[in-house]
């Protein structure tokens, strides 16, 4: 009720609005994800209190789940790659002029998940808080290495450039003062390195810049499906068909979001998987199963919701666009982690009860809106792309009011380009580099605690347990059954 | 040979060494003592090791045959071109010639890409200008630079 009290503040309630539909539309538009909407944000939320400011940014991201299916169905362009999979059976329905109920289990699958991710996150985070106030140094390394296993494992591309991207990031966040010595590193007596570089010039380079780069050389034409959207509401049949889907999903997805790594792009996909394979009608999967509609939607829905548990109880964002928000944390004079319930509990209820009423939007604000959404997707690149990179520039410039932090923006949206160019991803990059100083900090205190020993690593329990794990993960990629199907699965995404 | 990933592999190699050097003037320390360049030195190395082996699948062809053309052919690529420029002309000058004259220049050109009437072009990036005046200058009270403007 606390948290209620402050979610409908009137002041709340409206960044709730803005950010669910802002996270709509970004999930609607291809061409810019919600952890580039979210780094572009960022400045504009400086002015704004720290609840309404997380309010706002974790609308974006649960927004974007919800909008990510219209294109999927309507155009068979996935807004978010967490809707990537929609497409599969969400078209095929559109074809067939099923849009209406693909578009209605898409949005209520995505409410229902969503509102049971949050009850989870609610019932986990009190108990994993206490538990993680016993983490020593050992525990929060060894934790830190394995969302950057998971992350690598499962990258969309090559694993090998996907290491490489984390270490890259880790070495750019070593860039400035030393938290232990305050020694400078790599600062060239640069005053402004002296601080290092910042989380939002950095995503908005590779998540906004570099994504708008790519988009200029494309021409891509859409062709929206020439059948009305009706019947939104769907019939006792398609939810009779989809039910099982809804639960397996939500499941799945909230399972998926708590792993590090794991988050709402792998939870539609592997959800999708699983109902192909529990379906007694396999053959329909890919010509229109509604199952195939509902199952991804609620995964990715509910992994958003529940991948605010590791962010919120450990301090460590289990992806890419949880690591802004990390930042966002940061930038706002609050650490996330096992003493955010306890030192700022209006933040942490508060953000939590708005995404009940965040869901409630979408669900009702959506539905009415489809029309306005596929309107939006007729507004051209060449006017939306410069758009997006004014606001890139002056986000980058408000935030310190300096040139310097643009000059970052830029090097590391023209860095971005190449990268996708070179076939390097951007998200292990951005999550280890968000991570490198907590990771510096652990290791270093770790070992002088134990001595230079390394053992300490794997005598206690929980390091123990996720250093196996990530070992295991990293070894086990190079078995040629498991290999076979990494590439399966990279192929898949890399395809759509 | 995969020339793509060889000039890649090539080119964070050349990265790593530099950070590894840098890690090193910095002081690694020791096990027992870390030092401000001990997470430094082993990422940059291993990173370094990660870029040899890169070089080593592209020489063998693991990757598949491809030259660095490949990855331009049938694309817009000189748009991308301008775009870069004009984003360093932006930024280097912002400050001297103030925000709206620097962004009104920048949002014409970028306008002009999509190849418009000449009118709709001044009148989308004065638009655009103006918007973007109001809501980030006077909503959200950003001070931009004024330059030779003073506005």
């Amino acid at each position: 009720m606390y948290g209620f009290s402050i979610a409908l503040q009137p002041e709340n309630l409206f960044f709730c609005l803005v950010g669910s539909v802002l996270g709509t539309l970004v999930g609607v538009l291809p061409g810019i994800g919600p952890p580039g909407a979210i780094a572009i944000l960022l400045p504009v939320t400086f002015k704004i209190s720290t609840t309404g400011s997380i309010i706002m940014l974790a609308g974006i991201y649960y927004g974007a789940m919800y909008g990510g299916s219209t294109t999927s169905i309507l155009v068979n362009i996935p807004g978010e790659t967490a809707s990537v999979v929609t497409c599969l059976d969400g078209y095929q329905m559109a074809l067939q002029g099923r849009a209406g109920p693909a578009l209605g289990i898409s949005a209520f699958g995505s409410f229902i998940a969503g509102t049971l991710g949050v009850v989870g996150l609610m019932l986990f985070a009190v108990p994993l808080s206490k538990m993680a106030l016993k983490f020593g140094p050992h525990e929060y390394f060894s934790l830190i290495i394995l969302g950057l296993t998971f992350v690598t494992y499962l990258s969309h591309g090559s694993m090998l450039k996907a290491i490489m991207m984390c270490f890259l990031g880790l070495m750019l966040s070593n860039i400035g003062l030393d938290p232990i010595t305050s020694t400078p590193r790599i600062t060239f007596n640069v005053p402004e390195l002296f601080d290092g570089i910042g989380i939002a010039p950095v995503a908005m380079g590779l998540f906004g810049i570099g994504e708008v780069l790519v988009n200029l050389e494309q021409t891509v034409t859409t062709e929206l499906v020439k059948t009305k959207v009706k019947n939104l509401f769907p019939s006792k049949l398609d939810w009779v068909e989809s039910k099982w889907a809804l639960v397996r999903g939500t499941l799945v997805g909230f399972v998926l979001g708590i792993l590090p790594g794991g988050g709402h792009v792998v939870a539609s996909f592997l959800s999708y998987g699983l109902e192909k394979r529990v379906s007694k009608h396999p053959e329909k999967f890919g010509k229109g199963a509604i199952e195939g509609v509902a199952s991804p939607e609620s995964a990715n829905n509910s992994a958003a919701s529940s991948s605010f548990i590791p962010l919120m109880t450990l301090g460590i964002p289990p992806n890419v666009t949880l690591s802004i928000l990390f930042g966002a944390f940061l930038i706002h004079g609050i650490t996330p982690g096992p003493f955010l319930i306890r030192d700022y509990p209006d933040v942490f209820w508060g953000v939590l009860s708005s995404m009940y009423v965040g869901n409630v939007m979408l669900l009702v604000l959506n539905l009415p809106l489809i029309p306005m959404w596929v309107q939006v997707l007729k507004i051209p690149g060449k006017y939306l792309y410069p758009l997006i990179l004014l606001f890139c520039l002056i986000g980058a410039y408000s935030m310190n009011n300096s040139v310097f932090d643009v000059f970052v923006m830029i090097i590391f949206g023209v860095l971005g380009y190449l990268f996708r160019k070179f076939e390097f991803e951007g998200a292990p990059l951005v999550l280890a580099f968000v991570l490198g100083p907590l990771l510096d900090m652990n290791l270093r205190q770790a070992l002088l605690m134990s001595k230079g020993s390394f053992i300490d690593f794997f005598i206690r329990p929980i390091s123990a347990v996720t250093l196996s794990v990530s070992i295991l993960l990293l070894v086990s990629a190079t078995f040629p059954f498991v290999k076979k199907r990494l590439q399966q699965y990279r192929e898949s995404v890399d395809e759509d | 040979m995969n020339r793509h990933d060889l000039s890649s592999g090539l080119f964070w190699l050349g990265i790593s060494i530099f950070i590894s050097y840098q890690a090193v003037q910095l002081g690694v320390g020791a096990f027992s003592n870390p030092g401000p360049g001990f997470v430094l030195f082993w990422s940059s190395l291993i990173f370094g090791i990660l870029s040899i082996v890169l070089i080593i699948k592209s020489i063998l062809g693991k990757g598949g045959e491809r030259i660095l053309a490949d990855s331009w052919r049938g694309l817009k690529w000189s748009h991308v071109l301008v775009t870069a420029i004009a984003l360093f002309l932006y930024a280097s000058f912002l400050t001297q010639m103030g925000f709206l004259l620097m962004t009104f220049c920048f949002m014409m050109l970028l306008y002009a890409l999509g190849k418009p009437k000449p009118w709709i072009t001044v009148a989308s990036a004065f638009v655009t200008i103006m918007l973007a005046y109001l809501i980030f200058h006077f909503a959200l009270q950003v001070e931009f630079p004024r330059g030779i403007l003073g506005w």
